[in-house]
């Protein structure tokens, strides 16, 4: 067949008068147009589109050794039924006779050979068209998937929006509660048990279970009752100097470890509450409204954002930016941005908190960094394990170390899945005292699909 | 006397410090300890086996960092030792498949879904005190006032 | 009183007895083994009054310190001084775990476990409690009948616990508030306790008391029925009147709901049969010669070759009340065959005292320990005394003799009702969390004393027609 191919190739389709060198983006036949030639392409790929808004793919295409305008040429009409162009730099021979009329051995030997170019085509054709519709599904798929998450997205939309008024009140009734509280037991501070409820407010239980189940002989020599000693073993204050103020007076030793107990009530729904808010807060930022990618995101402003989220649990931290001003928009989805920022924000606020630090620090520069803006993340806390820098962003993995802790089970996987999608990466350095995060996001970011 | 322990399992302190509150009412007959991990756990009932104490009820969380609740009943049966101490599931997130696997293979006696109220957590905590005390044919008497009634009768009348 | 303060007593006291020497012992010419069954009957009392161990265990206790100490196969070197005074049989101690008293309550475990097993006593609770219809009254009277009946036959504490359950789903149905409460829950402990006086295996003092009616004091399962039954009738009607007029029913109507039907198959035919058979054959002893002692292996016999009580069930046979029991048989044993029986009654001047006096003050005695110790201990430790007391005291004929006084204090054993801890069916209701103390106590202590005035007034009774 080869060889057949050869001899038609160099007895129909060598003749320089018929060859035709084509720029890219050069039209060949148009639409409609009236063809009676058969084209081989003896370089370069051609490709051939419907003029249609919607359709931007190319319908087919062909490289060289290649035939185009099979269609046209044998089609009662002659008319080429897509637009074909040269996707690069090509050159086309051409036959413009008629093969039925050639003579004698010739006129078969041509006929043969365009046999096999036809059903080539007609293969070509068939597999183009299971391809399309293979992309089609997929893209369905998609299509429903986002939906979805959409409709998800409404819902907690509109769950956070209910929430976000139950926690308010209820977040301003505690504080109003603790105001009460606490200027009543101010004003009673004459009397001797008050201050215990301020010791359980400022910072609730600080023992753990095990370590009040050693300390718990302690306490026993206070001689309250069973109950009474597991109390007042809770406030973990010094049993020698409870020994010293109850003075074996059992009422007054209830009395205390109750008002303690109310005082680190209060505290850990004060803790409880604030999560609660920030949750919903975090819910409604990166709602459905912020789900939309566009060309003009302000990368500096999804940092403030995410930091006026985290206000409610950066009390205790120091938190300082740096933006550089002349940043340029980004093709980036905000909501996203600001799901990491609040992440990497927290993350560090929480490390800095769990190992009670005097003075903590959390920096956030931009800046802009050739084809990138690099935005860092700096706290001054104990720092990163170096074996663990390798786990940080695996699933399931938590640095959580002691107390309270919530979140929105996110955590660093998801970052790195969501700058991945805008294209960037992130990198983390660590040593006792600066634990840095980066993140890389480059400044010309196609949409991924 | 022996003294009988209840132990409770949860990561959450405030669960754990709520379940003790809750269960304080049986503290004048039993031991009610709490524990933040399966390990902290295992090492109390090491302690309890060790002391000659009883371990009649063990009340645990399913989703916990490490050991999870399943895992840590099922080796708490595996282990051979306790084969009449009862073993609760006390969880809000727990799956088709962690409830199946938990009464299969950690043979759970009862599952309490939080929220719980206090009433029913008590009511159940003490049937299955009853069943501890009556099939390690402790004398009831001593603990009659945290057991529950009509679990004793059953028991008492299949005896003589 | 800490466990080990109550151990250091209850072995002190009686180790102290021990090493007085026999000549300086207030008890003339007691020889070295009758010292010893002093000194473990003090340890007995002793272990049996503050519980540092559970009352059976004492009770297997005594029978191995005494045939360590004074049995013919005890330690050499505690038995081997020839003039030590008469050592004890050893086979007659270890009897003790298979006195005939044992079987009968053996037999009687056995119709008890085979009833519950097959559902006959809540079938019969049923059948029984419909007459008396939904007046709460009439219900209460008809709870007390049937409980007082079950008890006869099966142990307190399983009478108790069965009908506390049928009664228990009732009680939300009352009132709130509603005094009728308590005295429905107290009315099944009080008729459990009561009805135990009915038959001789109705409760544990009553088979220790079997012991010491002998030979002439011999009384059959019949006769004892027919003194006891009218007896604990007119105290359950007592009973009913005082714990109706100390709690007021308000709630107009109560429906009691017991559930199921007769069992229909071979084996709970078999029950039936054989727990009317025993019955019938305990009560016709005259007839066909077989004491209640031999009736009661009929029900062991044919249970055990029917498996209708299998291996299984064997487990839950209250062994502990079976030895408890033995070691007051052991007890009772020593202190006869010692000799020091015989010597309390020469040496102690008992003729002198009034009889009238003496059978008051044993009988307040009995019922006050058996309010505040094991019903069973206290038989256990009393009557083996009162046995010699009744047979050296000659005046006490004239009002019944030592069999009077026996069935006297049996009877006051059990009157211990006043208290949650006197017996295991208190407990069971101080256990519904329905009463206090205080609310029990009331009408436990006035059903007592109005039970110790019948006990005297059948004594009386007894006396007059001659049954003595």
């Amino acid at each position: 067949m080869s060889d057949l191919k050869d001899y038609i190739i160099s007895a129909y389709f060598s003749d320089p008068d018929h060859m035709i060198d084509l720029k890219e983006g050069q039209v060949l036949l148009h639409q409609n147009e009236i063809n009676h030639r058969l084209f081989f392409i003896v370089e370069g790929v051609l490709q051939g589109f419907l003029p249609d808004e919607d359709i931007k793919d190319p319908v087919l295409e062909e490289n060289a050794g290649g035939f185009i305008g099979v269609y046209s040429f044998f089609s009662k009409d002659h008319k080429s039924y897509t637009e074909v162009r040269a996707a690069k730099r090509s050159r086309v021979a051409y036959f413009n006779g008629d093969p039925f009329k050639l003579p004698g051995d010739e006129g078969v030997k041509f006929t043969k050979f365009l046999f096999s170019v036809v059903v080539e085509e007609l293969r070509s054709r068939q597999h183009f068209a299971g391809h399309m519709a293979r992309e089609r599904h997929k893209s369905m798929t998609k299509l429903l998937q986002s939906e979805k998450m959409i409709v998800l997205g409404q819902l907690s939309m509109g769950l956070a929006h209910e929430l976000n008024n139950a926690v308010g009140a209820f977040s301003s009734n505690l504080d109003q509660l603790t105001r009460s509280l606490t200027d009543y037991f101010k004003s009673h501070e004459s009397e001797f048990v008050t201050p215990y409820f301020f010791e359980g407010l400022r910072e609730g239980q600080t023992k753990s279970t095990k370590e009040l189940r050693e300390e718990r002989s302690d306490y026993e020599q206070l001689g309250l009752n069973k109950s009474a000693t597991r109390r007042i073993a809770k406030t973990g204050l010094d049993p020698v100097m409870l020994k010293a103020v109850i003075n074996d007076d059992e009422q007054f030793g209830t009395q205390l470890s109750f008002l303690w107990e109310m005082g680190s009530t209060l505290h850990d729904m004060e803790v409880s509450s604030r999560q609660a808010a920030h949750v919903v807060q975090s819910v409604k930022q990166m709602g459905v409204a912020n789900q939309r990618w566009s060309y003009t995101v302000d990368v500096n402003k999804t940092i403030s954002e995410a930091l006026a989220i985290l206000k409610g649990i950066s009390k205790e931290v120091a938190i300082e930016t740096r933006f550089e001003q002349e940043l340029p928009s980004i093709y980036a989805c905000s909501g996203e941005l600001i799901q990491i920022w609040v992440n990497l924000v927290k993350n560090a606020i929480e490390s800095l908190n769990a190992f009670n630090q005097d003075t903590r620090k959390v920096m956030i520069t931009t800046q802009l960094d050739g084809v990138s803006i690099a935005v860092n993340i700096e706290d001054n806390g104990p720092g990163i394990p170096k074996e663990v820098w390798e786990k940080i962003f695996q699933p399931s993995f938590s640095t959580k170390v002691a107390g309270l802790s919530f979140g929105l089970g996110l955590g660093l996987t998801i970052v790195k899945r969501i700058i991945e999608e805008h294209g960037g990466e992130i990198k983390v350095t660590s040593q006792p005292g600066q634990t840095v995060f980066s993140v890389f996001l480059p400044i010309e970011t196609q949409p991924k699909e | 006397m022996d003294r009988l322990y209840i132990v409770c399992v949860d990561d959450q302190r405030e669960v754990l410090n709520a379940l003790a509150d809750d269960l304080e009412i049986l503290n004048a007959h039993v031991e009610v300890e709490i524990c933040e991990s399966a390990s902290e756990a295992k090492t109390l009932i090491e302690e309890i086996d060790a002391n000659g104490d009883l371990l009649a009820v063990v009340i645990s969380d399913q989703v916990m960092p490490g050991t999870s609740g399943v895992d840590f009943l099922t080796q708490l049966k595996e282990d051979g030792r306790f084969p009449k101490t009862l073993k609760i599931l006390l969880t809000g997130l727990a799956t088709h498949e962690d409830t199946i696997q938990a009464i299969n293979e950690a043979g759970l006696d009862q599952y309490i879904e939080k929220p719980w109220s206090q009433e029913d957590l008590v009511i159940k905590i003490k049937k299955l005190l009853t069943l501890y005390v009556l099939r390690s044919g402790l004398d009831y008497q001593s603990f009659i006032q945290v057991l529950d009634q009509t679990t004793l009768y059953e028991g008492l009348r299949a005896r003589t | 009183m800490n466990q080990g303060t109550k151990i250091a007593i209850g072995l002190g006291l009686p180790a102290l007895i021990l090493v007085i020497p026999t000549d300086i012992f207030p008890l003339e010419g007691i020889t070295v083994v009758e010292q010893r069954v002093v000194s473990i009957f003090l340890l007995a009392a002793l272990f049996w009054i503050l519980e540092p161990i559970p009352i059976y265990a004492t009770s297997l206790l005594i029978i191995f310190l005494e045939l360590v100490m004074v049995s013919n196969k005890g330690l050499n070197v505690l038995i081997k001084d020839e003039n030590m005074g008469t050592l004890l049989s050893y086979k007659d101690i270890m009897y003790t775990f298979a006195s005939p008293i044992i079987i009968l309550f053996l037999g009687g475990f056995f119709l008890a476990m085979a009833a519950t097993k097959f559902r006959l006593d809540q079938n019969l609770a049923r059948v029984l409690l419909r007459p008396f219809g939904t007046n709460p009254r009439w219900v209460m009277l008809g709870l007390m009948l049937i409980t007082a009946v079950f008890s006869m036959f099966m142990s307190n504490t399983a009478t108790t616990a069965m009908m506390l359950s049928i009664l228990t789903p009732v009680l939300a149905s009352f009132r709130d508030g509603d005094p009728g409460k308590l005295a429905f829950t107290l009315a099944i402990p009080v008729a459990a306790n009561v009805g135990g006086i009915g038959t001789p295996i109705g409760t544990p003092p009553n088979a220790v008391a079997l012991k010491y009616l002998t030979g002439d004091y011999m009384v059959s399962f019949g006769e004892w029925m027919g003194f006891a039954v009218p007896f604990v009738v007119i105290l359950l009607l007592i009973g009913w009147f005082v714990l109706m007029s100390f709690y007021k029913i308000a709630t107009p109507a109560i429906q009691l709901e017991v559930k199921g039907s007769f069992l229909k198959n071979r084996k709970a035919y078999i029950v039936y049969v054989t727990f009317i058979l025993t019955i019938l054959l305990w009560l016709t002893d005259f007839i066909h010669g077989m004491n209640a002692y031999i009736v009661a292996m009929i029900p062991v016999a044919v249970f055990s070759s029917f498996g209708i009580i299998t291996r299984q069930d064997l487990k839950n046979i209250s062994w502990d009340v079976l030895w408890l029991v033995s070691g007051g048989i052991a007890l009772g044993y020593a202190l006869d065959s010692s000799g020091l029986a015989s010597r309390l009654i020469n040496a102690i001047p008992f003729a002198s005292l009034s009889p009238i006096i003496v059978v008051l003050a044993v009988s307040l005695v009995a019922a006050l320990m058996a309010n505040f110790m094991s019903n069973t201990a206290t038989a256990n430790l009393l009557l083996p005394l009162i046995a010699v007391l009744g047979t050296s005291i000659s005046s006490l004929s004239d009002i019944g003799g030592g069999m009077m006084v026996i069935l006297c204090t049996t009877i006051a054993c059990s009157m211990g009702m006043a208290l949650p801890i006197s017996t295991p069916p208190n407990a069971l209701a101080f256990g519904t969390g329905l009463l206090t103390t205080k609310d029990m106590a009331r009408p436990g202590i006035l059903i007592a004393v109005i039970g110790l005035l019948l006990t005297y007034g059948l004594m009386i009774i007894m006396n007059a027609i001659g049954f003595f």
